[in-house]
């Protein structure tokens, strides 16, 4: 479960600050889900890591805040901090997530069994996966 | 018709299994009420006033007769034997036992159906004209488009919680049968000057509490480009609609908060970087979707065709045949409404007996095909001349064959307080009080179309401002009370009704209607002038008169 075992970055910088600097390159930005995307995408690049905040499960800003994040090119960590849920591991991994920090009180030995429970995938997102109709199995 | 290829049914049978372990770790007490809701929640399951209510999606309005008789069964085994078409083509179940739902869901997949996005802050199950591919004023089929916005928008995973539910309609003829002009986004096939097959794309439509037309932020896209726009849309949605207000969540608000040239510049800038993706439809995924839409085995004008069959002298036969009965793009056939408003039942509603008789006819004259329509009815649409009278025979014998289509009577109404926890008024009860007052259908052929539509709460489910005449339930000091607004329209150029005036109670509303009819009658030009056309004409000032003038004198 690659998901819950990388390593937590040493120091997380928060957005705002981190723009203050000057964005330099750093382990960790954290940024809010109302983060101003465009502003962002071309500095991502010199982070490590960047951890985006879901202040409630229902706000699904986080999922194209991702997905964007990787179309931009950004190869670096990605994680899903705050009000996350194993039940949205699934979908976080498909846009782009490649750790999640659980909030308490998850079953975190189910994430296993949740992704795989839905395999097919009509869309096309961040995991590689085409829509289904660039896929050969749709006859 | 659209049948699943072996990969739909995994979804779809992948989802029964996933919903069936989030509803027993829930039961468990392993997730959260408020996680378990949303979760339920784009699965069609309401915790409504006395049950839980599964929504059903009828995608674009279209079944089979043995979908239909799985859902008779369903209504049968797991409720009360009846079930409920919404004003988005759908069904509902009223009376499901919540551990029970996913077995429910199980059976249903064995005939390609499921619950998938029928509520809850996602993207909504597809609606379009119940007439795809059989009207006369047919641009082209839109049923091909539906599904491939279906299956798109199924567990896409970027879009599962936006901001508020999302609705999407797309309509392939000139008249609009599916209200695209009051959907999140509607779509509208055309043809560009050089004779090329696109859509007019609309946003921001929706009714509720801030009723608005959509407006065309595209004049011309190109089918291929259908999911690259529509995504674009839903990205520019989901980060930038409101999450603070429910009730300003909706595109429409976005729309309007940034002004109808930025938002389309977004869209549109967004859509430059991924229009060449992907997401650009194959041709031959088109038509791999398309040939599940061809024409039915017709028979020849010669076999289908019958003037005798249509010349029978029985009177109820031939105010069915003129009412009930429409033209279709295949000579020799028409298209067959059947109304689903029984005086003494909710507007919607279908017993098992009368889905299972529905599903043989339809067998036996329509080609095993059956559409539900957003005004509440459903639709048999290839049947031949020949076959009209005994059609019409099956239908009677099943109190199917009320020639009401289009008339006063037939209504759309929302559940209301009977069923529906945010309601604020019996809906149902006026329902049957309208039915009752008015049940001459000479006098309802003579006032000719109009179209009635009330709704509980502000929620509008019952689409009360695009009624001809609308009625919506208030509360006022602990009382039920009845606001009108006329003048709405559904039709080409939708638009919203205007407040009559101070509300109504509901002792008066029949009276009401019936002073809102008579001053109609005594306005017209001749009986071809509407009652919409009359609003439209002299506006609400001789309505608001006849109506608050003889509400004074009945008073004194
Ligand atoms: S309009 Fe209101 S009362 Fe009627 S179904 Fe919708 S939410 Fe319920």
């Amino acid at each position: 479960m690659d998901l819950l075992n990388k390593a937590q970055p040493k120091q997380v910088i928060a957005y705002a600050d981190w723009l203050a600097a000057g964005a330099p390159a750093v382990a960790a930005v954290k940024v809010e889900a109302d983060v101003n995307v465009p502003e962002l995408l071309p500095l991502a690049s010199g982070c490590t890591e960047i951890q985006i905040e879901f202040p409630v499960f229902a706000d699904g800003r986080g999922f194209s805040i991702a997905r964007l994040l990787r179309r931009e090119g950004y190869t670096g960590i990605i994680r899903a901090v705050g009000d996350v849920a194993v039940d949205r591991v699934a979908f976080m991994q498909r846009v782009g997530f490649d750790a999640i920090d659980l909030k308490e009180g998850q079953q975190a030995d189910l994430i296993p069994q949740l992704i795989e429970r839905v395999q097919i995938h009509y869309q096309t997102s961040s995991d590689g996966a085409g829509p289904i109709y660039t896929a050969t199995q749709n006859s | 018709m659209y049948a699943y290829s072996t990969v739909d049914q995994q979804l779809v049978n992948e989802r029964v299994a996933q919903f069936r372990d989030q509803t027993q770790r829930f039961l468990k007490g392993e997730i959260a009420d408020d996680e378990y809701r949303m979760l339920r929640l784009m699965n069609g399951i309401y915790i409504q006033r006395h049950a839980p209510m599964l929504r059903v999606a009828v995608p674009y309005g279209q079944m089979s007769s043995q979908q239909l008789r799985a859902l008779a069964e369903v209504s049968r085994t797991y409720d009360k034997g009846y079930g409920h078409f919404t004003t988005r083509q759908n069904i509902q179940f009223n009376w499901p036992e919540l551990a029970r739902i996913p077995d429910i869901l199980a059976d249903l997949a064995q005939v390609q159906m499921h619950a998938i996005q029928t509520s809850g802050a996602c993207i909504r199950s597809i609606t379009s004209d119940p007439l795809a591919g059989v009207s006369t004023d047919e641009i082209a089929d839109s049923r091909p488009w539906c599904e491939i916005i279906r299956q798109w928008s199924s567990l896409h995973p970027e879009f599962a919680y936006l901001p508020r539910k999302f609705k999407i309609a797309v309509t392939g003829a000139k008249a609009d049968r599916a209200a695209v002009q009051v959907h999140d986004i509607g779509l509208r096939l055309v043809h560009n000057f050089q004779g090329d097959l696109g859509f007019e794309v609309l946003v921001g439509g929706g009714l509720g509490r801030t009723p608005m037309i959509g407006q065309v932020i595209r004049e011309f896209l190109p089918t291929e480009h259908l999911l690259s726009y529509l995504e674009a849309i839903l990205r520019i949605y989901n980060l930038h609609g409101r999450r603070d207000n429910k009730y300003k969540a909706r595109i429409k608000i976005l729309l309007k908060s940034m002004g109808l040239e930025d938002f389309t510049q977004q869209v549109e800038a967004e859509w430059q970087v991924i229009k060449h993706s992907d997401l650009q439809l194959p041709a031959e995924e088109i038509a791999r979707v398309s040939q599940h839409f061809g024409k039915p085995a017709y028979l020849s004008l010669a076999q289908a065709s019958c003037d005798k069959v249509v010349s029978v002298a029985d009177q109820e036969y031939q105010r069915w045949l003129q009412h009930n009965v429409l033209t279709h793009q295949q000579p020799g056939y028409r298209i067959v409404m059947v109304p689903l408003k029984n005086p003494m039942s909710p507007p919607g509603d279908i017993s098992h007996q009368q889905m299972d008789g529905l599903a043989d006819l339809a067998e036996q004259f329509s080609f095993g095909n059956i559409r539900s329509t957003h005004d509440q009815n459903l639709v048999l649409a290839h049947v031949a001349e020949k076959d009209l009278y005994a059609l019409w025979q099956g239908l009677t014998e099943l109190s199917l064959a009320r020639a009401n289509h289009g008339t006063l009577t037939d209504m759309i109404n929302c559940p209301g307080l009977d069923y529906c926890s945010l309601a604020n008024a019996e809906t149902l009860v006026l329902s049957r009080g309208i039915n009752q007052a008015f049940d001459d259908l000479d006098y309802l052929y003579d006032l000719g179309p109009i179209e009635l539509k009330i709704s509980g709460c502000i929620n509008a489910c019952g689409h009360h401002h695009i009624g001809h005449i609308g009625i919506l339930g208030v509360e006022k000091a602990g009382q039920q009370v009845y606001q009108f607004t006329l003048g709405g329209s559904d039709s080409e150029a939708a638009r919203l009704g205007k407040t009559l005036g101070r509300s109504i109670p509901q002792d008066q509303v029949v009276a009401t209607i019936n002073t809102l009819l008579t001053t109609y009658l005594s306005l017209r030009h001749g009986i071809g002038e509407s009652f919409s056309e009359v609003v439209n004409r002299l506006g609400l000032q001789p309505f608001k008169e006849a109506v608050y003038g003889s509400a004074k004198q009945s008073a004194a």
